[in-house]
């Protein structure tokens, strides 16, 4: 069972590898089928494995998967194989970029790469190569980022790479410090996994963890999106190619969580669970709060779904800040629901940008007259991603504001509902006009590809199952990083 | 109140890192790119020496491997990174300012004192040098920020990132000399992909808006 | 009584030797620079030369003055005298008249003669004077809240503020100098005495160049004996920087222990070469460096408050 995750990860560095060497007509093939491939392989060792046996570990412990690990590990992997197919069709009638090379090339190595350092993240235990992978993760999406090569797109990644490196070195101080901490109970030279850490989280100097927790929010918060540090994320998702977007939204900010995560385990059993509540609560209101005033502003629609990204990222923040376990579930099932529904999205925005050729919403009319499979697609998406049923977000959403309020944490529980709730009436409200009024002559009817349209079918699958049935062992692989948290 | 004993070298390992404290400043102060990539480099200098003086005198060879690795990246290699690119751009490389100098000095004082009264407050026992150590090292990441916010040139920002890694790398020598070196090492190369991408941006940049100010990186808003 | 007498003796040996040294150190100065410009330069006892020049002149008083004209150059000089006194020249240990005040203490005296000699300026009524004046008042208030960190720091260092304790303490132990905040305190203050002395990168040093005026502007008006009392309280000034720095701060080794006459005799030596020393480093900065632009002063300023303010964070707050 170690052995698959060993061919899971590698498959997208093969497939980067083969990149270099062959067509990319060939690599676009191969990437579908590996991508999918390696959705297939998380879905076993999960379903067949950490089920039964709550850890994995392989290669001497350095790739360890326990179940919280599980649920970022099916996030990454459903976005990166839904996206690998979805890419056939983005990348259909895209041309030569002379300022990047060889657009489509670069593009799968790139997007190969970036999958492969994004779903090593959470199978790893040591936090400093935790952090090492995290900041290859910035390093190749900024590349990404800029791939289309125009000013605005250059821009974004640079203040993508600017922005979030520089919250990651005050990441990395927050691991040393933590390290510190650990020299206490762990000796002076040790590796910094966390499993040990978490053992001797106890014996920990509080004031030190609280500093390194305060520190980690700050630092792997950048890269999560929660403001007020998220200035970089509207400009890097929105210029993106929207199948990166797909993954920036979906995986990256999930592995950015994740980290946050892991040492909130550590800081809640040495310092105590109020200091870390406070902190997350702190940044995921202002989250809430910036995203929902700036949803309400937009005209570009990918902006807009950038915005509601860091919407989410907060929700997610407070919720684990409520310190109950039901919200804790929920959020690992959001974590997943939101990865689903946002890609889903994302691949619809594509296809109308395909379409349209602008990514100004007053510029798009009539999505379900001219596109026929893709306009009811994105509906579904669109109600799903404002937390209505029967949709997967609408249960997460549910349980997290269940656990907020039976976990005397009621104000901040109404406050997420006020401001989820103004984020749903503004996404709503432009995507509705896009999608209903009438369309203009300028456009033909008809799909751009049929594989962008797969992607989003198959992306449905999840968002709307999630919603109606959550199958068992995902229920218990969800309470056992509930009980991984702690708090 | 007296003044806490202090033996010879650790008094002079606190000048080295104060050294590299006013080093920092000296970026702000700094008129040209091409001499705040002299200031980086001779910070890292610095922070060699540091690292080999904790090896020296904590006992932990592997230091010296780190303070060799740093200077062969970080004195060496990345300040040549620059070089070359400063020589692909054709532009003056002036840096224009946000704030001027005295008055950014006056802010950098303002945040230095902010941090050692801050980092006095966190206790930590037994390592080596802490309190100058920890409380430099954070006024050099708070003054790395202030550089990236008052300079509007993208190279300077660059610098003033670099700085950050810096600041983070004293950080883990004065308090986790234990730190298995392999993982420092991987973060400096880390460091190094991150430069190089950076490069590549700071090209593509230049080609389109032909200058290199961030005053004009403004078409992405709201 | 012996001691007494011999203690007396002393003081008033201090005070002479800051009289007669003084224009001495100002010479050497002068004659290294220009050696090192390639040029011949004066001889080394040219500031005498020039002073006793001066005293055989008359003296011209402009119309609109007042007694503080002429009162001032004898006030400064004075204060100069005094101040001889307070600091550690000779020896290490107290005279007689060092209990009348402790550092804070020289700093008035150093402020009270700037403060009358910028007055004298102002009385005249001339333009280069009132230039020299109100830039000379501008630099010397920014250089107060820097000079008063350094002996802040100083003072926390060895727990006194007499001149005389704070050498002996750091003339105890080694480690008491490499102290990162004694360090910093040190160039902090050499900055100071830079400005102070109206040296490089401040001032071009005994030039009359308009852009330039700021301590020779001051006394452009005076005249005769009053314009020797002016030199001589300079050069004084300058003589008593130096031994501050070089005494208290850096190098408080040397200087006599005891009441022999051989150790007065190496203390007064020893005095002589540091300070030759620091004069040759002062010569190298004055000849690699350019001279700042006024608004640029500030910069220089801010720099060297930010060593002082650096020194007492260091020190309370830095574990040094």
């Amino acid at each position: 069972m170690g052995n698959l995750l060993i061919v899971l990860l590698a498959i997208p560095l093969a497939l980067a590898g083969l990149s270099l060497l062959t067509s990319w007509r060939i690599i676009r093939a191969l990437t579908a089928i590996g991508s999918m491939s390696v959705l297939i392989l998380a879905l076993v060792v999960a379903f067949a494995g950490i089920v039964d046996r709550q850890t994995l570990s392989t290669l001497g412990g350095a790739i360890y998967l326990d179940s919280m690990g599980t649920v970022f590990l099916l996030t990454v992997a459903l976005v990166y194989g839904l996206t690998g197919v979805y890419s056939i069709g983005y990348l259909e009638e895209k041309g030569h970029v002379p300022v990047v090379g060889d657009f489509n090339r670069n593009y799968y190595i790139f997007f190969n790469l970036f999958g492969w350092t994004m779903l090593l993240v959470p199978l790893l235990n040591n936090l400093a190569v935790l952090w090492i992978a995290i900041e290859l993760t910035t390093i190749l999406s900024a590349v990404l980022v800029a791939l289309e090569g125009t000013e605005t797109a250059v821009e974004a990644s640079w203040k993508y790479i600017l922005i979030a490196s520089s919250g990651l070195a005050l990441a990395l101080v927050s691991v040393i410090m933590l390290y510190y901490a650990g020299t206490g109970p762990l000796g002076m030279s040790y590796q910094p996994d966390w499993t040990a850490l978490v053992a001797a989280a106890p014996q920990l100097q509080g004031d030190v963890v609280k500093l390194a927790f305060l520190l980690a929010v700050l630092g792997f918060g950048t890269k999560a999106g929660l403001a007020p540090m998220h200035t970089w994320l509207p400009d890097a998702h929105s210029e993106a190619p929207s199948s990166i977007s797909a993954m920036l939204s979906g995986a990256l900010l999930a592995d950015a969580l994740y980290a946050i995560f892991r040492m909130y385990a550590i800081a809640v059993r040495s310092a105590g669970a109020q200091f870390s509540h406070e902190v997350l609560l702190g940044f995921g209101l202002i989250s809430l709060l910036i995203s929902a005033f700036f949803v309400l502003r937009q005209q570009n629609y990918k902006r807009l779904l950038a915005y509601s990204s860091v919407e989410h990222m907060g929700l997610m923040a407070v919720a684990v800040s409520f310190g109950a376990p039901l919200a804790l579930y929920g959020v690992f099932l959001h974590v997943i629901n939101h990865a689903a529904t946002k890609s889903m999205i994302f691949f619809g925005a594509g296809s109308i940008l395909r379409k349209y050729e602008s990514k100004e919403m007053q510029e798009v009319s009539g999505v379900i007259k001219l596109m026929p499979a893709t306009g009811p697609l994105i509906l579904v998406a669109v109600l799903a991603v404002t937390g209505l049923p029967p949709f997967g977000i609408f249960r997460s959403e549910l349980l997290m504001l269940s656990g907020g309020f039976s976990h005397n944490s009621t104000v901040a529980a109404a406050v997420f509902l006020a401001l989820i709730n103004l984020a749903f009436l503004g996404i709503f409200f432009f995507f509705n006009r896009m999608i209903f009024s009438a369309p203009t002559d300028r456009f033909p009817r008809g799909e751009v590809s049929r594989w962008m349209v797969t992607a989003m079918a198959l992306d449905v699958i999840v968002v709307l199952g999630l919603g109606l049935y959550v199958p068992d062992p995902l229920v218990t692989i969800f309470n056992r990083a509930a009980a991984l948290m702690g708090g | 109140m007296p003044g806490p004993n202090l033996t010879v070298g650790e008094a002079l390992t606190s000048v080295v890192v104060i050294i590299m404290l006013l080093l920092e400043f000296g970026l702000l102060r700094a008129f040209e790119v091409g001499e705040q990539r002299n200031l980086y480099a001779t910070q890292s200098f610095f922070l060699a020496i540091f690292a080999a003086a904790a090896g020296f005198l904590e006992n932990a060879p592997d230091l010296y491997v780190l303070a060799a690795i740093t200077i062969i990246l970080k004195v060496i290699l990345i300040p040549s990174l620059f070089t070359r690119l400063l020589r692909t751009q054709q532009v003056r490389m002036e840096i224009p300012m946000t704030v001027n100098v005295a008055l950014s000095i006056l802010i950098g004082i303002g945040l230095t004192a902010f941090c050692f009264l801050s980092m006095s407050r966190v206790q930590l026992q037994g390592t080596f040098l802490p309190q100058t150590a920890l409380s430099t090292a954070t006024s050099i990441l708070l003054l790395g920020f202030l550089v990236m916010i008052t300079r509007l040139n993208v190279i300077s920002q660059v610098i003033g990132f670099l700085t950050l890694e810096n600041a983070a790398f004293l950080v883990s020598i004065a308090i986790a000399p234990g730190l298995p070196v392999i993982l420092e090492v991987l973060v400096i190369f880390d460091v190094l992909a991150a430069v190089l991408v950076f490069g590549l941006l700071t090209r593509l940049l230049g080609a389109h808006l032909g200058t290199a100010t961030t005053a004009t990186l403004n078409r992405l808003r709201g | 009584m012996e001691e007494l007498g011999g203690k007396t003796v002393l003081q008033v040996l201090q005070v002479l030797t800051l009289l007669i040294f003084s224009p001495l150190i100002s010479g050497i100065i002068a004659r290294v620079e220009a050696w090192l410009q390639s040029r011949r330069g004066p001889s080394f006892l040219q500031p005498y030369y020039d002073i006793a020049k001066f005293f055989k002149k008359d003296r011209a008083v402009g119309l609109p003055t007042s007694w503080i004209f002429t009162a001032a150059p004898i006030i400064s000089f004075g204060c100069y005298l005094t101040i001889a006194t307070l600091i550690p020249v000779l020896t290490n240990y107290p005279l007689p008249l060092a209990w009348m005040g402790d550092i804070l203490g020289g700093a008035f005296l150093f402020g009270l003669s700037g403060f009358f000699l910028a007055l004298a300026a102002l009385d005249t009524a001339s333009p280069y004077a009132g230039i020299g004046s109100s830039r000379a008042v501008f630099v010397g208030a920014l250089t107060e809240p820097t000079l008063i960190f350094v002996f802040f720091t100083v003072a926390l260092i060895t727990h006194t503020d007499l001149p005389y304790a704070m050498a002996a303490t750091l003339q105890s132990s080694l480690v008491q100098v490499f102290r990162p905040a004694h360090l910093l305190a040190m160039v902090a203050l050499f900055m100071m005495i830079l400005v102070d002395t109206g040296r490089i990168p401040i001032e071009s040093h005994g030039s009359t160049l308009e852009f330039g005026l700021i301590d020779e502007g001051r006394v452009f008006e005076h005249s005769g004996p009053d314009m020797a009392l002016v030199k001589w309280g300079s050069s004084m000034k300058q003589f008593l920087l130096f031994t501050i720095l070089l005494n208290v701060m850096i190098v408080p080794w040397g200087l006599a222990t005891t009441l022999q006459p051989a150790a007065v005799a190496i203390a007064i030596g020893s005095l002589l070469l540091k300070m030759i020393a620091l004069g040759l480093i002062i010569v190298a900065i004055e000849t690699s460096f350019a001279k700042l632009r006024l608004f640029k002063i500030p910069e220089f300023m801010a720099a060297g408050f930010l060593l002082s303010v650096l020194a007492i964070l260091v020190f309370y707050l830095g574990g040094g």
